[in-house]
C-alpha cells in the first residue's frame, strides 16, 4: 500500500493523528487523491449502512436442539447414579433392616483371621510427565492446555541450563490432553515432538498427550 | 468502561461460559449462540445469499464449533473462531455447488426491507435500490475481497480479528479491503453507466 493509501484507510477508521492529519491533508490537494477518498468514503458509508440479516427468531433453540448431550455417554450416567444425591425415606423397617447389616457386619469383622495377607499398595492415580522445548532466546515460555483451562499465566517451564532448554514437570491424572506452548505471554507453538496433534479451528495443530494409566517410571516430551 | 477492559472482561466471561458448556451445561451455550447469532448469520448471508442455505449453515457454525470447544484456546474471542468456522463452511458449500456466490432471492427488490418511518416513498425505493446495487456488487467480488470487506465493515471486526479469522496477517487483510473497496465501486459504477 501506498502512503496515502495508508492514510486513507486510518482516516476512514478515525485513526489518524494530528500529524498524519496535517500530512493527509496535504495529499489530498491532488485532485486524483480526493477522488480517490471521496468514492472510498461512499462506499464504507455504504457498506456500514446496509441493512443487516437478521436470523430467524427460533435460531437459538434450533443450534440447542441439534446439539448432542455431552452428558449421555454411559459412564457418564454411571458416574451420576452413583454420585447424584438422593432423599432416603425412612421407616422403622429401614432402620432396623440397617441396624441388621451393621451388626452382621461388625460381627463378620471379629471373625476374620487377625492376620490377612497384606495386598499391594494401591496405584499411584497420577504420572509425572516433563514438558519441554528447545526455545533459545525466549525469556518466557509458559504451558497452557486442557488441564488448566488454557490459562498461560500458571505454568511457566524452567531453563535451569541457561541454554534454552526449557522444562516442566506435571502430575497428570491418566488422559488424553491438548497444550501448546506460549512463548513471552503472547506467541503461541506447537510442540514439534508431541505424540499426536489436534486441529484448533484456526489452521493450527494443538499437541496431544496421552496419559497412560500409571505404572513405574516417569513420562517425558 | 475503556474497550480494552470491556474485551477483557469479555474474554474472561465467556471462558467461563465455555468451561460450563464443557462440563456439560448445554443451556450455557445459548448465552454464546444468542451474542454472536447476529453477526454469524449475517456474514453467512453476505457470503451465501440463499437466507435457508445461510441460516442452516450459520447454525452448523455454532454446533461444529460447541464439538470443538475442548480446542478453543481462549486466545481470540469465540467470536473471531465462530466466523472462521462459519467462513470454511461457506467456501466448502460454494466450492461443492462449484456455482457463482450470487443467485437473486426474494430479499432483492421485492420491498421485503423495512422501510424507515422518516423515509417518503421515494427515498425508500432509492436505498432499495442502493442497497439491492450494493448486494449484487458484493456477490460478484472475488471469495477473499469480499470476505474482508464485509467483515470490516459491515461487521464492524478490527484488522487484527480479520486477520484471525481468515488466516492472514492484519496488514494483508487492509490490503483485501482496500482493493475490496475499489472493486466495490468499478462494480457498481459499471452498473449505473448506461448500456
Amino acid at each position: 500500500m501506498t502512503r496515502f493509501e495508508e492514510l486513507l484507510d486510518a482516516k476512514l477508521a478515525g485513526e489518524l493523528s494530528p500529524d498524519e492529519n496535517r500530512e493527509f491533508a496535504a495529499l489530498l490537494m491532488l485532485d486524483e487523491n480526493r477522488s480517490a477518498f471521496e468514492a472510498h468514503e461512499e462506499t464504507v458509508a455504504l457498506l456500514e449502512g446496509v441493512e443487516r440479516h437478521v436470523p430467524s427468531s427460533s435460531f437459538t433453540e434450533e443450534v440447542l436442539a441439534r446439539l448432542p448431550d455431552r452428558r449421555s455417554r454411559p459412564w457418564e450416567k454411571a458416574c451420576d447414579l452413583v454420585w447424584a444425591p438422593r432423599t432416603v425415606r425412612w421407616n422403622f423397617a429401614t432402620a432396623f433392616a440397617l441396624s441388621f447389616v451393621l451388626v452382621v457386619t461388625a460381627l463378620a469383622w471379629k471373625t476374620l483371621p487377625s492376620r490377612m495377607a497384606v495386598g499391594p499398595d494401591p496405584r499411584p492415580v497420577v504420572t509425572l510427565f516433563r514438558f519441554s522445548l528447545d526455545a533459545p532466546g525466549a525469556q518466557q515460555v509458559s504451558l497452557a492446555g486442557e488441564f488448566n483451562g488454557w490459562r498461560t499465566d500458571e505454568i511457566f517451564l524452567a531453563d535451569v541450563t541457561g541454554r534454552g532448554r526449557f522444562s516442566v514437570t506435571l502430575p497428570l491424572k491418566p488422559g488424553r490432553y491438548a497444550y501448546m506452548f506460549v512463548f513471552d505471554g503472547a506467541t503461541w507453538m506447537t510442540d514439534p515432538r508431541a505424540e499426536a496433534y489436534r486441529d484448533d479451528g484456526f489452521g493450527n495443530k494443538n499437541a496431544l498427550v496421552n496419559i497412560a494409566v500409571p505404572t513405574v517410571g516417569h513420562g517425558d516430551t | 468502561m475503556p474497550r480494552n477492559a470491556r474485551l477483557e472482561s469479555d474474554l474472561v466471561d465467556e471462558r467461563a461460559i465455555i468451561a460450563r458448556c464443557l462440563a456439560g451445561e448445554r443451556r450455557a451455550y445459548a448465552v454464546l449462540v444468542e451474542r454472536y447469532k447476529g453477526l454469524v448469520h449475517d456474514l453467512v448471508s453476505r457470503m451465501l445469499r440463499d437466507p435457508v442455505e445461510a441460516e442452516d449453515i450459520a447454525q452448523d457454525a455454532f454446533v461444529k464449533a460447541y464439538l470443538s470447544l475442548k480446542d478453543f484456546r481462549g486466545e481470540s474471542k469465540f467470536s473471531t473462531w465462530v466466523c472462521r468456522i462459519a467462513l470454511n463452511r461457506c467456501k466448502d458449500v460454494l466450492r461443492r455447488q462449484g456455482r457463482a456466490p450470487w443467485t437473486r432471492t426474494r430479499q432483492e427488490g421485492d420491498g421485503a426491507e423495512v422501510a424507515d418511518d422518516r423515509e417518503t416513498p421515494v427515498d425508500s425505493l432509492e436505498r432499495s435500490e442502493r442497497d439491492a446495487a450494493l448486494r449484487r456488487a458484493l456477490a460478484r467480488l472475488p471469495v477473499k475481497y469480499r470476505e474482508a470487506v464485509v467483515l470490516r465493515h459491515i461487521e464492524g471486526m478490527e484488522f487484527h480479528e480479520i486477520g484471525r479469522v481468515l488466516g492472514i496477517a492484519a496488514g494483508a487483510a487492509k490490503v483485501r479491503a482496500f482493493r475490496a473497496r475499489d472493486m466495490l465501486r468499478r462494480l457498481m459504477e459499471s452498473e449505473e453507466a448506461p448500456r
